[in-house]
């Protein structure tokens, strides 16, 4: 077990530098710089067995994304492919700390993480299509995204809760 | 019940949030669209996951075992409801492994995972003994996934069940047969004079004496009758003395082991000649079961002799301990790598108190490793000496020595005891 872990971990780690190496920020090296530093916390949080490193990858290149997006540069990968990697990033990341606290099917579990990455690719994709072009500016929109914020926290939130699993 | 949220749901949770968060703030929808698909995947895995108690029994399991054999267990999982796929970890001894598993898979060690869990399930594992000693499986740990892994719920199930597995059989042909014999009936031919089958002598006819044992050849030739005196057949007591005071670490472990081994081939041997059977074992405790035969019996003994670990034990209790066990007429086997000279001084009590002993030292030199050094060197010439003075000064007491060397089988001592007490007995006629 304790070799599957590592291996995943491994694989974790090369697929979140593979993103940060692929995508080009059109030269900005903040983002560069951000980027490798999510890579490195997820490392850390691997190494020393801190959970809180996935989540730090995850929120970290959401924030990447941003910042892209907010300059004004390419997403180049297309987004989806972003989703894809980041994806299969934290599922290996999440399965490597599994492996460590109880017994799993590593075989079972990497094709799970392979075919939730592809479900949150189609999303993406799908929803870039309908979504191409539109801007998010404006009072009202943000007022009203501002509300679907609250709504979606509010949203999980009370759902985690009434699932009895808290 | 243990509810365990995976990493992957706090990722998916916080970049949904910061994704809608990050697109209000630069809005444009790119870090909304990667956003809220993690917060449909956390929304879907926290939905789809249920806490269904699960509890998992041993219904079948082996009672014992030989080294080596493979036995089937049965578990059965029941839950109120479906549980998904559920791993379990079956919790074995380190001298068990799986080797199959029917209606699950084997994902590594002692570790099944079964792809669902109805209301109830039941899995045939078949586990392997690769070592003897007191085996147990449970308690059993089962952890339950969600549908898209988001937490998993851990149960522990407290059903555990042990056994025994016995040292691969060694057979013995020949035996070390006690001097003295019990009043019980057995094979052993006593050396007192009554009723049996084997011939003593012939006396002459006193009133009283059963007419069937009168010796007509014998009377024809003389002036009164003779009657036949016989040899009642007999039982024996054996009071096996297994010293396992050896520093763990060291590697003289495998003393303990040889000395297990032989001790339960013994055990079987002796019991299958229906002779009364005891047992002292000296680890970190001194523990001791009197002569006694029977099923049970042997259960007791097989027990504790497979629950010996290297130890020191406090020889102020021993003494006591091995008198009241060993008790005349029984026979005193030692099985002993004669590290500690206390053991030598016991014996040489027991002896002294009319007590039949015989040792078989397990020998230690080629576990030890080869001195380095010329003091070293030296050091180990003087034990070797010192031991030498000691199966001298047992055998000067009466108490036969035969040293088991490692790749002799086991019979070897045990014809160099008999041969050393029919030479001993033959000197004294």
């Amino acid at each position: 077990m304790a070799t599957a872990a590592r291996l995943t971990a491994l694989l974790s780690v090369s697929v979140a530098a593979a993103l940060v190496a692929i995508t080009d920020p059109g030269g900005n090296g903040f983002i560069t710089l951000l980027g490798w530093m999510t890579v490195g916390l997820l490392t850390a949080g691997l190494v020393m067995g801190h959970r809180g490193g996935v989540t730090a990858l995850a929120v970290g290149f959401i924030v990447r994304i941003g910042l892209v997006v907010a300059f004004d540069l390419p997403l180049d990968p297309d987004i989806w492919v972003q989703a894809l990697l980041l994806t299969l990033s934290i599922e290996t990341a999440s399965i490597s700390f599994t492996l460590r606290v109880r017994p799993v099917d590593p075989l079972t579990e990497m094709v799970r993480g392979f075919g939730t990455s592809i479900v949150v690719a189609g999303i993406v994709g799908v929803m870039g299509i309908v979504v191409a072009g539109a801007t998010a500016t404006g009072v009202l929109v943000r007022v009203a995204g501002v509300a679907a914020l609250v709504v979606a926290a509010g949203w999980v939130i009370n759902t985690w809760r009434r699932s009895g699993l808290a | 019940m243990n509810v365990r949220s995976s990493p992957r749901l706090r990722a998916y949770v916080s970049a949904g949030l910061v994704g809608l968060a990050a697109g209000l703030a630069v809005g444009s929808p790119e870090p909304v669209l990667v956003g809220t698909a993690f917060l449909v995947l956390a929304i879907v895995g926290i939905l789809g996951g249920r806490t269904v108690p699960l509890r998992v029994s041993i219904i079948e399991w082996p009672q014992s075992m030989i080294e080596g054999e493979k036995r089937r267990i049965r578990l059965r999982f029941e839950s109120e409801g479906d549980a998904g796929r559920t791993y379990a970890t079956l919790n074995l001894s380190p001298g068990l492994k799986v080797v199959d598993a029917d209606g699950a898979r084997v994902v590594g060690g002692d570790r099944l995972m079964i792809p669902s869990v109805g209301r109830r399930v039941d899995v045939l594992i078949t586990v392997e003994a690769t070592i003897w000693g007191r085996h147990r499986v449970g308690p059993i740990n089962t952890y339950t996934e969600a549908p898209l892994g988001m937490f998993d719920v851990g149960q522990m199930s407290q059903d555990r069940q042990t056994w025994v597995v016995v040292p691969e059989e060694v057979a013995l042909r020949r035996l070390l047969l006690p001097l003295e014999t019990n009043l019980h009936a057995g094979d052993l031919v006593s050396s007192l004079r009554g009723s049996g089958s084997e011939f003593a002598d012939l006396r002459a006819y006193l009133p009283g004496d059963d007419p069937r044992n009168i010796n007509w050849r014998v009377s024809s030739r003389s002036d009164g009758l003779w009657v036949n005196e016989r040899h009642p057949e007999r039982n024996g007591d054996v009071v096996l003395l297994v010293d396992a005071q050896v520093e763990s670490n060291t590697g003289l472990a495998e003393v303990v082991d040889r000395s297990v081994r032989l001790g339960a081939a013994l055990l079987k041997a002796h019991a299958r000649r229906r002779h009364r059977l005891g047992l002292v074992t000296l680890d970190g405790m001194c523990r001791w079961i009197g002569p006694g035969s029977g099923e049970f019996h042997r259960r007791r003994l097989l027990e504790q002799l497979l629950g010996v670990f290297p130890g020191q034990v406090l020889w102020e209790a021993v003494e006591r301990a091995v008198v009241r066990a060993a008790k005349r007429p029984a026979m005193v086997i030692a099985l002993t790598p004669l590290m500690d000279p206390n053991m030598a001084g016991m014996l040489n009590v027991l002896r002294r108190s009319g007590i039949d002993v015989a040792v078989i030292e397990i020998d230690v030199s080629d576990q030890l490793r080869e001195p380095e050094r010329g003091d070293r060197e030296l050091g180990r010439r003087v034990w070797a000496m010192e031991r030498d003075r000691i199966r001298s000064r047992l055998s000067g007491a009466g108490i036969p020595v035969a040293v088991w060397q490692r790749e002799d089988p086991a019979e070897v001592p045990l014809n160099q005891l008999d041969a050393r007490r029919t030479s001993w007995r033959r000197q004294l006629g």
